[in-house]
């Protein structure tokens, strides 16, 4: 149980580093890997709490009965990890092509500058 | 019929990758079939469900409230591809146009908060394709601190969604009243930032001004409605979350007014009225949906517009003139949205009066004296001769008008105190741009605010607010 309780806080700490990433780092890459982290974090917890009521994998079988993990949570789950590693994917190659025109990963730098190339 | 509605604009979608022509064709011909479906819907009065698959299945749902967003889609849709047909738009623009089409149709039909999770990430991924089409710097930075703001907004609304299911055992959007109240909090700034509504909407001005007039005009009259329509379904929930809801509403009907008073340039100013209009739908769940309906008609007919403008300048834009087949779609779009009888803004305007009393009426009536004042340079815009022959560029917006006015004649309550009202707000907002608030337009506002880092915070001032609010009553 104490584990647990580890676990989670360690899974909530990894929320607030991400979303703290989020809103105080200058350089462009780096936000954009804090905002994964955060997407990790909550990922980790859907999984979290799948695995609350047992850790067995969830199977179809006749009479199984036993401590399972809960199938819906895992399911679901896979969507959105795809989800999220395409949107990091996508702001990537966003990101790349900014960095190519002016050469610079700041993200104050690209805000004063971006309206110069129509 | 449903399935026809989500499905035929991504196999549209689909089958103009692949085949690489028909691509102006047959993409508009599903938006024809939404359009029929929708008007059959709300002609009449059936609700059309579907059930994927038993219990943790999807179900899909068209409902009356639907099938007004679903109506609304369409028009703005075919409006936008038959403006941007001789353009020289790159075949992606329409291909993307369907597959936008379906997405959000979908966002509308759905009824569990996973599957809206799932399709409202699948449009904002087409709409930053859409914003970031046009490959130059503005362009991509645009679409990357739109879905930037999106990913973030609906990060906040995945976890909520984990403690509603933790809590009621499902998906479904009535599990919402029995989940902690930080779930609560959670998925509705989820859906604020979608929905573009007070603090967390902040980033709408700067992404709706900046991208490409066809863009802007799918975004503002279509793309917010995908977070309106959940906020509208889950005020039906509680009595509790609809308070929250409507708080916000009514904070960003203000921001959003307060706003659009110091702009100069039409495109910020028709995003900053965007913020305000999105506050009046969720004001009276009950009328948002043709509230909804008639903003984002009106409003992509004036972007649509916007675009064909000689200047952005309000200012030098006054000097220049419009020619009249660009202005009178203008203007009547104008007119809707500040409230005039026989369109449909008017119709809207006056579900939402009579469903509210008291402080909150006023509020809203000053609301809309506001609404007419921000739409009085547009209104009086001076007009200038011209041929209808020059460009076939008034066509889009005129054909939003017709369905503006068309509906509006249709539906519009034919009482004459309501005409007296909203004619006296009309003449009050008119008269206060003339004698005051018009020179406001020519203080310049300070634009650090809208920093990426600053409107990221202010959606997480605005959770914390709201976890607050919730928590200490």
């Amino acid at each position: 149980m104490m584990l647990d309780q580890i676990l989670k806080a360690l899974i909530l700490a990894t929320i607030l580093v991400g979303l703290m990433g989020l809103l105080f780092k200058k350089n462009l890459l780096l936000r954009i890997l804090s905002m994964d982290v955060m997407g990790t974090g909550i990922v980790s917890l859907f999984v979290f709490y799948a695995a609350h009521h047992g850790r067995l994998t969830p199977t179809v079988a006749d009479g199984a009965e036993g401590a399972y993990a809960d199938p819906v949570l895992q399911g679901v789950i896979l969507t959105a990890i795809v989800i999220g590693f395409s949107i990091v994917a996508l702001v990537l190659v966003a990101a790349m092509y900014i960095a190519k025109r002016f050469p610079t990963l700041n993200v104050d730098e690209i805000e004063e500058r971006w309206k110069e190339d129509g | 019929m449903i399935l026809l509605v989500v499905f035929g604009p991504l196999l549209a979608g689909l089958c103009c990758l692949l085949l690489q022509r028909g691509l102006r064709t047959i993409p508009v011909l599903t938006y024809l079939v939404s359009m029929g479906v929708s008007l059959f819907v709300l002609t009449s009065g059936r609700v059309l469900s579907l059930e994927l698959v038993g219990s943790f299945g999807i179900s899909l749902r068209l409902d009356q409230a639907a099938a007004w967003f679903i109506l609304l889609n369409a028009l703005v849709s075919g409006a936008v591809s038959w403006h941007e047909r001789y353009r020289g738009r790159h075949h992606y623009f329409f291909i993307l146009l369907a597959l936008l089409h379906g997405c959000v149709n979908a966002c509308f039909v759905s009824q569990d908060l996973f599957n809206l999770y799932v399709v409202i990430e699948l449009t904002t991924i087409t709409a930053f394709l859409l914003i970031g089409q046009g490959m130059s710097t503005r362009h991509l930075w645009n679409a990357l601190r739109y879905i930037f703001l999106s990913n973030v907004g609906m990060l906040f609304f995945l976890l909520g969604t984990l403690l509603v299911y933790e809590a009621s055992g499902d998906f479904s959007f009535a599990g919402v009243v029995q989940a902690p109240p930080t779930a609560r909090a959670l998925i509705i700034i989820g859906l604020l930032v979608k929905g573009g509504v007070f603090l967390p909407g902040l980033w709408l001005p700067q992404a709706h001004a900046e991208a490409d007039a066809a863009v802007s005009a799918l975004l503002s009259g279509v793309v917010v409605n995908i977070g309106l329509l959940p906020l509208i379904r889950l005020e039906g929930c509680s009595p509790d979350v609809e308070t929250i809801i409507r708080v916000a509403g009514l904070g960003g009907v203000f921001t959003g007014l307060g706003l659009a008073f110091f702009q100069r340039d039409l495109k910020r100013l028709l995003a900053c009225s965007t913020i305000s209009q999105v506050g009046f739908v969720l004001i009276v769940p009950v009328a948002g949906p043709i509230y909804a309906f008639a903003h984002g008609v009106a409003k992509a007919a004036l972007f649509l517009c916007a675009g064909n403008l000689p200047d952005r300048d309000l200012l030098r834009l006054r000097e220049k003139g419009v020619v009249w087949p660009m202005a009178w779609p203008m203007v009547l779009a104008a007119l809707s949205i500040a409230g005039c009888p026989l369109l449909v803004g008017f119709s809207a305007k006056y579900q939402v009066g009579y469903m509210l009393d008291g402080w909150l009426g006023w509020s809203v009536a000053l609301a809309s004296i506001g609404t007419a004042t921000i739409m009085a340079p547009v209104i009086l815009m001076p007009q200038r001769r011209g041929s209808w022959k020059e460009s076939p560029a008034w066509q889009g917006p005129s054909m939003l008008c017709a369905a503006l006015l068309a509906i509006g004649v249709f539906a519009g309550p034919y009482e004459a105190a309501g005409w007296m009202k909203s004619a006296a707000i009309l003449v009050a907002g008119l008269l206060l741009h003339k004698a005051l608030l018009g020179r406001l337009a020519t203080i310049p506002l300070p634009g650090a605010w809208e920093k990426l880092e600053h409107v990221v915070g202010m959606t997480c001032v605005a959770l914390a607010l709201l976890i607050l609010g919730i928590y200490l009553p």
